[in-house]
């Protein structure tokens, strides 16, 4: 199971393999996203054991990471992150060769976690670490372009709903904490 | 050494994910209803592979959504290899959540194939290096203080498992900063 220096470890070894595999000058941007993002940002401490990524990365790339059990399938649900989102990620503290890992910020993780409206989902964002440190203007403004990203009414009803009732419920909750 | 099986591996899983740090399917199952639904995949592979059809409907009916899953996804199964068969196959009836918790157990168990795999690119890198810097396998197994014998091995019959990942890496290292007739490295070297 994965723990904070476990992923970092992780996402190390995927680093070498890369660098060792391509041969060009080129760096390479990777995005972690989902509870792997919110375990290596300290805001839940739950064990996991996949790490989903937003990748920039070539193809050849892609088989290594499913070795490494760190799934792109999270790519294909791209609608569901704001637009924008690599301007906001922050860069993981640890020194690569060949790709740059980041995380999303707290506000695109929360905003991904509503669109995709999973009960587990929804579990991990309404820690009270997370629920602490999150800036609620931004997530807001962010909740506002996912509806322009999603790509139904159904999907957009469905987010409006999971967001009024995530706002409603923990917004002001916080302001006690 | 024995290798990970998909149940041992099932058994260590629901018991880090769990609040009450327990096997038991009736404590599980109570937890993944209220609290910890991410509980649910795996206890689900979990009990199919660990318990007969009838107990684990008998303690899961209480839980409604682990009731459903289980009727819609294993109890077509009459015996666990032909459900890990269906598994291995990545079979399109069966959602992608429960693949990826099987994922998770193939990169786990075939963690050892990895290395090797790092190992033999490192190799290549090391055996174009050691030609472009001329450096003879003396020179890198003695400065490194290498056994001869698992570095002769290793890069002239190919056993990478006479190396370990850390040794097969700073024979990269040292190759990738050795500057031919550098003093610093010749001082390194009989210190």
């Amino acid at each position: 199971m994965l723990r904070v220096n476990d992923i970092k470890e992780r996402l190390l070894r995927l680093d070498e393999d890369a660098s060792l595999l391509l041969n060009d000058e080129n760096k390479y941007r990777c995005f972690i996203v989902g509870g792997g993002a919110l375990v290596l940002m300290g805001y839940i401490s739950r064990a996991t054991h996949d790490i989903d990524v937003i990748n920039h990365v070539p193809r050849d790339l892609i088989s290594l990471m499913e070795k490494y059990d760190i799934s792109t399938n999270v790519s294909a649900h791209i609608d569901c992150f704001p637009d924008d989102y690599d301007y906001r990620a922050t860069k993981i503290d640890i020194k690569t060769q060949k790709i740059d890992f980041y995380t999303l910020s707290l506000e695109d993780l929360v905003i991904s976690k509503l669109s995709a409206s999973r009960d587990k989902d929804i579990h991990d964002i309404t820690e009270n670490a997370v629920l602490q440190a999150l800036n609620w203007s931004l997530l807001d403004k962010l909740a506002k372009d996912i509806r322009q990203s999603l790509l139904s009414d159904r999907e957009i009803d469905e987010f409006n709903g999971h967001y009024r009732d995530f706002v409603g419920r923990y917004k002001n909750a916080t302001a006690n904490f | 050494m024995r290798q990970l099986t998909f149940d041992g591996f099932l058994s260590k899983y629901v018991r880090e994910l769990s609040f009450c740090k327990s096997n038991s399917l009736a404590k599980l199952s109570a937890e993944a209803e209220e609290l910890n639904p991410r509980l649910c995949e795996p206890l689900l592979l979990y009990a199919f592979l660990t318990h007969d059809k009838n107990t684990i409907r008998r303690l899961f009916r209480q839980n409604q959504i682990l009731t459903s899953e289980f009727n819609q996804h294993f109890f077509q199964f009459d015996n666990s290899s032909d459900f890990m068969s269906a598994l291995e196959l990545n079979c399109s009836t069966f959602p992608q959540s429960y693949y990826k918790v099987y994922k998770s157990y193939l990169s786990l168990r075939d963690r050892y194939q990895n290395d090797s795999h790092t190992k033999s690119l490192m190799k290549k890198k090391i055996v174009t290096l050691q030609k472009q810097k001329q450096l003879t396998d003396y020179r890198i197994y003695a400065d490194l203080h290498i056994n001869s014998g698992n570095f002769n091995a290793f890069m002239k019959r190919d056993c990478l498992d006479r190396l370990s990942l850390e040794a097969t890496r700073k024979v990269l290292r040292y190759l990738e900063d050795y500057i031919p007739n550098n003093t610093l490295h010749k001082k390194q070297r009989f210190n």
